[in-house]
């Protein structure tokens, strides 16, 4: 094998899988210290310095309104994992819930459940969430609240699965045996089961929703001004495309690298972390339309 | 899946019966084709419905009077006109001699059957002319008299404005009287139009000068950026005019470059205001509204959003509109003088804010994108401005039907209104909106007090020698209530390429410019 | 076998109505009013509220809300959607308009990602381990973590503002065609290549590929006549999946580069709240996914026999 140092950095990731966590753990500190390590105040104008190249007081220049691309860049961190985060969270919450309490007390109510989820699951995320936009109208929180409808039937499918797998185990009939009341079994015995599953498969996730609020507010239906948000800066810079390219090209790096860095933790956790189990789900996720009729998938997938 | 096949066949059908409309030997001999950008379809050009776009009705269609670019009023289809000293008919001599392009004549008959399509019907109650009429008669064979419940001292000016006033040919109307064929008496007439481009050929019976050159392309190019593109590659001759192609000042500046290309800009007839909810708590106050006023920056605006092509003004209408008022000096921006205001009203600021009595001031601004192109930006750098002072502004951007939702009710601090421009203004921006007890529709209003109805409706009531004075008592009293905040007046732009040896601006931007024209270098 | 095709069909048009009636309750649901909406395009700025009313009542929009679907889906599958709110056309117009517009964008962009998955996806299998199969894999970690606005405003940047090569909007020609496709082709294309290698690897260390190199084969021939074919179904089922998705691309594709697609109809009825339009694309949308889908199912039903056993047991 080549023993270039460019191979020698993959090996040494595919040693030691958690150095995949390092880039994304920079920008979450990031976007924790930002208010503290922004150069300027990213929304504050200065029109005696209207697109400025870098220079010594300002790192990557200035835009249109004089305001510091740097800090700008450095405070849209935090805009973008903000929101990220809110929407994975409520997501998680509302999926675990639906999804478990389908699988758990199975029968007509399990049959409505899983088909609503199902006939969310045949749009795309975006195209979803977009139509919710449509009807509530845009803004920050339309965009939050749009999102998580559009996610949650991804993590209520899961849930349901893992429900039902764990449901079968002989230690439930034990528990059961015993006399540990519905609640206590759920709590104590299925709940952590999901959530270490779901919690993996959302991590993965993380970086799809990164683009989709950078979508959003690309398309004018996100975050309002004066708000640094990667999306809305470059759409904003579109239209100096021409003579001041920076504009345009700086968000749209930055944008890229956090997904990168979200997108390299998710393959990783899908080829070696996560179960076997959970990789063949993955899989078998796109086929979303057979499994409208195949429930049976679910319990085989489960068996491998 | 989709049955398209049937609106494909009419729209095929529609082509073929409008070229079978005018005789063969309209087609003269080869000599020209000018091709004018366009944002979007022309469409039918239905005199009757709100959907064509306004720019391309005037190539085909005319007025009894056309509006001229200094505001005066300049015969067309009438050679003549009588206002009755008590202000309640209008005689029109009509022009001789005049055809449509399918070759029906022009007389008091076709003029009548013309303005009562529209004149008194419900839809159009809000052309204060069709709302007052009595009844229309005909003196002689070219000779009308409309006939008014009450004087419309704008009348005149509103028989200039795009739709409904022009006029069609008889023969163009199915059996329910719905337009079927767009033919007028204009220079031009409609050959084919589809959802790329609109085809025209010179009218050869056309009354007044006729064009230069015998072909008009109207190109649909939605794109900003490819309009500039398709002039520079010499694909289009002459793009730009806020109804016809937008040129963004950004643009117009990088085309100036070009040694290809001429940038013409001109005075607008339109202003950008920040309009202050009458309902809102929060700028009730007229020391706040003056603060606000003071805080902004109007010449930074001017420079960079509108790359200098635009005039910063502290008037309701740009100094070209008839009976616009008085030039008033723009106050240059003073963050002093505005803090001296809110605190001399009792407002205290701490922490970067304004409060007063437990109330902490925050200005809602609402805006939509879509109903004012740029205006997200234009809120964000108002944002930043007022911040210098303290204000906070909370920026609320949202949709076209939400922003019509909210207008008419007053659900919102500040919004961005633009006055209609010429030809129909000052009465059309100042009757509907405004007056406080007119229902404006979707558009709101720009302000509203009971105090300022009387004097606002004496002012429009008001005809001949002293209807300035009285427009004047109108622009004052806004000016002493710090009712509305006049922002910039953007120009008009257009740029043209080679191929144009001579362009005339068209009277206004509702206009196509076609007349005066001439190609070749 | 065709028993079981029918099946598939008969569940594939039941998706569609029941997808399409939540889609429409959500849409019926909204704020807003669109009776006013046409009132205003009807009489121009001031439009009374009797108008309003009296419209509201032609188009029966005081219906109770399952009546108002079964008439507009009854409507829609005989080819009448409506008009749109924004620009009063009809919405069958717009369409046989746009569809062609969005189809070109779609197919050109399909036949890029599957020339990039497959051509990236064997050249890092047949270099397997060395450094072009880590760039390779770099480049499509970065393909699919690239936000297509962004590959669309840099190929702009790089061949119309810099190179001057291409045509940065609109045109019509097949050159304008070329950065379209390839943005909306990134993402999907960088996805399915790693689809290709994961699974050409993992089939690569089954016995078969062994006795070929033992026959003396190398290894790209093993790779393209053994192993290409046998990773055809996952491959395929990838592919619609991604196909379907890149009608999120043209979204922004079509609003970047000013195409007057689908796509861009689909964003315009929502900046504009033209609810009428949202729902017809909603439709056209749903119909699209799942025919899709179905098509993919029912080839891979052909090629692999283990999925016809698999789903008759």
């Amino acid at each position: 094998m080549d023993k270039s140092t460019f191979n020698k950095t993959f090996n040494a990731a595919a040693k030691w899988p958690w150095l995949v966590l390092t880039p994304v753990l920079v920008f979450i500190a990031i976007a924790i210290f930002s208010p503290w390590i922004t150069p300027y105040d990213p929304v504050v104008q200065d029109y005696s310095v209207t697109l400025e190249g870098p220079s010594a007081a300002h790192w990557l220049g200035t835009d249109y309104l004089g305001r510091d691309m740097l800090s700008r860049l450095i405070s849209g961190v935090r805009v973008s994992l903000f929101a990220m985060s809110i929407v994975l969270i409520a997501a998680l919450f509302i999926g675990v819930i639906i999804g478990s309490f389908a699988g758990y007390v199975g029968g007509k109510i399990e049959l409505v459940l899983i088909s609503i989820i199902d006939i969310v699951l045949s749009l795309p995320s975006l195209i979803f969430a977009l139509a919710i936009i449509g009807v509530i109208g845009p803004g920050y929180w339309s965009m939050i609240m749009a999102l998580t409808m559009a996610w949650w039937a991804n993590y209520a499918r899961m849930s349901r699965a893992v429900v039902i797998s764990e449901l079968h185990q002989p230690y439930i009939e034990a528990a059961r045996v015993m006399g540990s009341g519905h609640l206590h079994i759920f709590f104590r015995h299925i709940l952590p089961h999901v959530l270490s599953l779901v919690i993996v498969y959302a991590s993965a996730d993380a970086g799809a929703l990164v683009l989709a609020i950078a979508t959003l507010s690309f398309l004018g239906l996100g975050v309002e001004p004066p708000t640094p948000e990667w999306g809305q800066m470059l759409v904003d810079g579109m239209s100096y495309l021409e003579e001041y390219p920076r504009l345009v090209i700086l968000p749209g790096i930055a944008l890229t690298l956090v997904v990168v860095s979200f997108n390299l933790l998710g393959e990783q956790f899908a080829l070696q972390k996560v179960p076997r189990a959970l990789r063949g789900y993955k899989l078998k996720r796109k086929k979303r339309q057979r499994q409208l009729e195949e429930d049976i998938i679910l319990d085989g997938k489960v068996d491998q | 899946m989709i049955n398209t096949n049937r609106r494909v066949f009419i729209g095929g059908t529609t082509a073929l019966s409008l070229a079978a409309l005018f005789p063969r030997g309209l087609i003269a001999a080869e000599n020209g084709k000018l091709t004018i950008a366009i944002s979007q379809e022309t469409g039918d050009l239905d005199l009757l419905q709100n959907v064509s776009s306004l720019s391309a009705y005037s190539v085909v269609f005319d007025a009894l009077i056309h509006y001229a670019s200094d505001g005066s009023l300049v015969p067309a289809l009438a050679e003549s006109w009588t206002e009755a000293s008590d202000g309640k008919s209008i005689s029109f001599k009509l022009r001789k001699g005049v055809t449509f392009s399918d070759g029906e004549p022009f007389n008091g008959e076709t003029a009548v059957w013309n303005l009562k399509r529209w004149m008194g019907q419900p839809d159009f109650s809000w052309i204060g002319i069709s709302d007052a009429m009595k009844n229309i008669t005909i003196d002689g064979t070219h000779e009308i008299t409309i006939h008014l419940k009450q004087p419309v001292p704008a009348g005149l000016l509103e028989m200039t404005i795009v739709r409904p006033v022009r006029f069609l040919s008889p023969k163009a109307v199915d059996a329910s009287g719905k337009q079927i064929a767009p033919i007028g008496t204009g220079p031009w007439v409609v050959t084919s139009y589809d959802n790329t481009k609109t085809s025209l050929v010179r009218n050869e019976n056309y009354w007044g000068e006729k064009p230069d050159f015998n072909e008009l392309e109207l190109k649909v190019v939605p794109d900003e950026l490819a309009r500039s593109n398709g002039l520079r590659s010499g694909d289009l001759d002459v793009i730009g005019g806020e109804w016809v192609a937008p040129l963004s000042p950004r643009r117009a500046r990088s085309m100036q470059k070009n040694d290809d290309v001429t940038v013409i800009s001109a005075p607008g007839t339109a202003s950008i205001l920040l309009a202050f909810s009458p309902k809102s708590s929060m700028v009730s106050e007229q020391a706040v509204r003056e603060a606000i006023s003071l805080s902004l920056d109007r010449n930074a605006i001017v420079k960079i959003l509108f790359e200098g092509f635009a005039d910063a003004t502290a008037n309701v209408f740009p100094g070209n509109i008839p009976a616009g008022g008085k030039t008033r000096t723009v106050t240059p921006r003073d963050v002093n003088a505005a803090k001296g205001k809110m605190s001399s009203a009792g407002w205290s600021e701490s922490g970067g804010s304004w409060s007063k009595g437990g109330k902490t001031l925050e200005i809602e601004l609402l805006v939509s994108e879509e109903s004012l192109p740029g205006s997200r930006r234009l809120a964000e750098m108002i944002q930043g401005q007022l911040a210098e002072t303290g204000i906070k502004v909370a920026i609320s951007s949202v949709d076209n039907a939400t922003i019509h939702d909210r207008r008419p009710s007053f659900e919102y601090d500040m919004t961005f209104m633009v006055t209609y421009g010429a030809p129909y203004d000052p009465h059309g921006t100042l009757a509907n909106l405004f007056l406080s007890d007119v229902d404006s529709g979707p558009d709101g209003k720009i302000y509203a007090h009971t105090d300022l109805d009387p004097i606002l409706r004496t002012a429009l009531e008001t005809g001949g020698a002293a209807r300035d004075a009285k427009m004047q008592e109108v622009y004052d009293w806004l000016d002493n209530n710090a009712a509305v905040c006049p922002i910039v007046a953007p120009q008009r732009l257009w740029a043209y390429s080679s191929n144009v040896s001579k362009f005339v601006l068209s009277a206004t931007d509702y206009d196509m410019p076609t007349n005066g024209v001439k190609l070749g270098s | 076998m065709s028993k079981l095709i029918l099946r598939r069909i008969i569940l594939a048009i039941g998706l569609i109505i029941v997808a399409s009636a939540l889609t429409f309750s959500i849409i019926a649901a909204a704020p807003g009013n669109v009776a006013a909406l046409i009132a205003e395009r009807k009489a121009g700025p001031s439009a009374s509220a009797e108008l309003v009313q009296q419209i509201a009542e032609e188009l029966g929009l005081n219906d109770p809300l399952p009546m108002r679907y079964g008439r507009w889906f009854s409507d829609a599958i005989r080819g009448d959607l409506g008009d749109s709110l924004r620009t009063g056309k009809s919405i069958d117009q717009e369409f046989s308009e746009r569809i062609p517009i969005t189809a070109i964008l779609l197919g050109g962009g399909g036949i890029i990602a599957f020339v990039m998955s497959l051509g990236i996806g064997l050249l890092g299998a047949v270099s397997n381990g060395r450094t072009v199969d880590h760039l390779l894999r770099a480049f499509a970690l970065i393909g699919a973590s690239t936000p297509n606005f962004f590959v669309a405003a840099l190929l702009v940047i790089v061949f119309s503002v810099s190179l001057g090569w291409l045509p940065a909007f609109g045109g019509g020609s097949f050159v304008s065609w070329i950065m379209p496709c390839v943005t909306i082709a990134l993402f999907p294309g960088s996805v399915l290549s790693r689809v290709v290698r994961v699974n050409l690897q993992e089939i690569m260390s089954r016995p078969f590929a062994t006795t070929g190199f033992a026959k003396g084969y190398s290894r790209s021939s093993v790779l393209i006549y053994e192993a290409l074919p046998n990773i055809a179904v996952p491959y395929l089922t990838t592919f619609g999946a991604q196909f379907t998705l890149m009608i999120i691309g043209s979204i922004v594709v079509e609003t970047v580069f000013a195409l007057n697609g689908i796509g861009a109809f689909f964003i315009e009825a929502i900046r504009f709240r033209d609810f009428i339009s949202m729902q017809a694309t909603l439709l056209l949308f749903i119909v699209f996914f799942v025919f899709v889908n179905l098509f993919v199912d029912i080839v891979c039903l052909f090629i692999d026999p283990r999925i016809r056993r698999e789903t008759h047991g």
